[in-house]
């Protein structure tokens, strides 16, 4: 059954049908085939949404939607140039560290593309960077999004594999200054080699100040989210809503530029996201639940532990299952699909949840630099209108970085396990 | 005549679709207003709201069903588009055609899984509110129908090689 299951999605998938027809109609295909209740299709889509968890979705998606409209990312854009303007390659750290800041405030790695991606490419252009150089290191900073919290992925992978959100969340922090260090690195090592510019900014100290004061409330976004999380006071959704009442505050009495205009902009782009991502996330679940009528999250631990019961023998195999499956596969039906199938293999080698979690993100996120599947690429390829190949031969350097970062998250722990376990007891 | 029954079904469908996406904005404020009131609410006043968290999420489960037919009519649901990008206009029209097929399929089944679900489940109601199933589940009822009308459409007009709305036309 599960293997009719999977050629039916990949066959749907491939012709370019909806994710979510793709997962439902295959689903409920083989509901009709074997007999099986059809009121399970109604009950389980609609009952896999109503979840507590998963209203952290469509509020954090608002809360940087409503940041990015009032103007937040050009300011902190402009405060990272100035600090850093006077090292060789400028421009493009810049671009990494306001993408770590904003992943402080956005979930995904779309959102930061969306928010950042125009900016951080035009202004290396600008200063006389490669366009695809451009285009691959926006696209690689973007991972970081999905790694440090908020993160729309990980809330999912946390309700799916009944891991706590609020740990999995915090146990991404420190793998997100990792992959942001790496890719400094990286940058640091292509600007000696090919000889980058240094930014064009002079400023005085006096227009830092100016330009941090500026800055400071949509600083504090961060903040806010991260320490209410680290506190133990907010869950996700708590925390959401707090950032969300926050972007609105400093949005009309601060900023002063939120208009109502804007303001329902934010909410229809908002809906219109949450819509699609939700809608896979239902139909997944009833992928999810025909696959395990058929024992395969059994068969599946079966043959995992059959090979090995050395934790990192499994990260290793499941590493190289996850970087084919993003491949092909979208990002949130991956995670819906595969992560029941999975994790009670890997939780009974002694690989730590939360470690798994973060492992299993990265994967995914990297699956969104590579073709077919790459939502990313094709993302900055439309924002920019560069052909999808110039994309993706500027994204090729940095999959160094992130690849060395996933070896060093599965080989370690700790990097993972250590921040959530200090602050929540 | 073919002309203008699409145009007159477009409309119509544009107008559910527009209608469907403006309540998916109330609801996600509400939703909204809703989180940063229990959060008062049990740090302030030390006082958990149920019906608050039953309320955002009968919100969230609204939301998504009534704003999908709007995606749909635009084609702007999540899609791997690498292989119909790849092709000629005529089997990409086809490619297009087994997609909007398949939405179709997914939106009857969904239908029928209603059909046998909510006669039982509708006498219940929910835990923190009262409400009864029927209303609870009724936007994701109602969002599925509109979803099964607008896949007919986008049939229709992918045979007659009508493209899809564009953002404009559901904004108007």
């Amino acid at each position: 059954m599960s293997l009719m299951l999977l050629a039916v999605f990949l066959g749907l998938l491939i012709l370019g049908a909806p994710v979510a027809a793709a997962l439902g109609l295959s689903s409920a295909l083989m509901i009709a085939v074997n007999g099986l209740p059809v009121s399970v299709l109604a009950q389980r889509s609609v009952n896999a949404l109503d979840s507590s968890p998963l209203l952290a979705v469509p509020l954090f998606i608002l809360a940087a939607s409503l940041l990015n409209a009032m103007g937040v990312t050009t300011h902190l854009f402009d405060l990272v140039r100035m600090l850093l303007g006077r090292i060789r390659g400028a421009v493009a750290q810049v671009s990494i560290l306001v993408s770590l800041v904003f992943s402080g405030i956005s979930g995904a790695a779309l959102a930061d593309i969306g928010a950042l991606g125009a900016v951080q490419i035009a202004q290396m252009k600008a200063q006389g960077y490669r366009e695809d150089f451009a285009a691959g290191l926006t696209i690689a900073a973007a991972t970081i999004g999905p790694i440090f919290p908020p993160s729309i992925p990980i809330i999912i992978y946390a309700s799916v594999a009944n891991v706590s959100a609020v740990k999995l969340l915090l146990a991404g922090v420190v793998p997100a200054l990792l992959l942001t260090a790496l890719l400094m690195v990286q940058v640091g090592m292509m600007a000696r080699k090919y000889n980058f510019p240094r930014d064009t900014i002079k400023p005085t100290p006096k227009a830092v100040a100016t330009k941090f004061v500026v800055s400071f409330p949509a600083l504090l976004a961060p903040v806010i989210l991260i320490g209410g999380l680290m506190s133990g006071y907010f869950g996700p959704t708590e925390v959401a809503g707090v950032t969300v009442a926050y972007a609105l505050l400093i949005g009309l009495f601060v900023y002063r530029s939120l208009t109502l205009t804007k303001i329902l902009t934010c909410l229809r782009e908002t809906v219109e996201a949450t819509a699609n991502i939700l809608l896979i996330v239902s139909a997944a679940a009833l992928f999810a639940w025909v696959l395990t009528l058929d024992q395969v999250p059994m068969k599946a631990s079966a043959i995992l532990l059959g090979i090995s019961d050395n934790p990192l023998v499994l990260l290793l195999l499941v590493n190289l299952l996850l970087l084919a499956v993003g491949m092909i596969l979208e990002s949130i039906a991956a995670i819906l699909i595969i992560a029941p199938i999975i994790a009670p293999a890997l939780a009974l080698a002694g690989v730590d949840p939360l470690q798994l979690g973060v492992v299993f993100v990265l994967n995914l996120m990297i699956g969104l630099l590579t073709p077919p599947v790459g939502m990313s690429l094709y993302m900055v390829s439309i924002i920019t209108k560069m052909p999808v190949a110039v994309v993706i031969r500027g994204v090729l350097p940095f999959f160094v970085p992130l690849l060395l970062a996933l070896v060093v998250v599965s080989a370690v722990p700790a990097i993972s396990t250590w921040l959530p376990n200090y602050l929540i007891k | 005549m073919t002309v203008k029954a699409e145009t007159f079904g477009r409309a119509v469908m544009a107008r559910l679709a527009r209608a469907g996406m403006w309540t998916s904005m109330g609801l996600l404020a509400l939703m909204a207003g809703l989180i940063i009131t229990q959060v008062v609410a049990r740090n302030f006043f030390d006082k958990g709201l149920p019906w608050a968290d039953e309320l955002a999420r009968f919100s969230s489960v609204s939301l998504v069903f009534l704003t999908i037919p709007l995606l749909a009519l635009r084609r702007d649901m999540v899609s791997v588009t690498m292989l119909p990008d790849m092709v000629g206009p005529n089997l990409r029209r086809w490619m297009h055609l087994i997609g909007e097929l398949a939405l179709l399929a997914f939106a009857i089944a969904l239908l029928f899984g209603f059909s046998a679900y909510l006669p039982r489940a509708g006498k219940f109601s929910t835990p923190a509110m009262g409400m009864p199933n029927w209303i609870f589940y009724g936007p994701a009822l109602i969002g599925t129908l509109v979803l099964t009308a607008a896949a007919l459409l986008r049939i229709f007009e992918t045979l007659t090689n009508t493209p899809p709305l564009d953002a404009e036309d559901t904004l108007k």
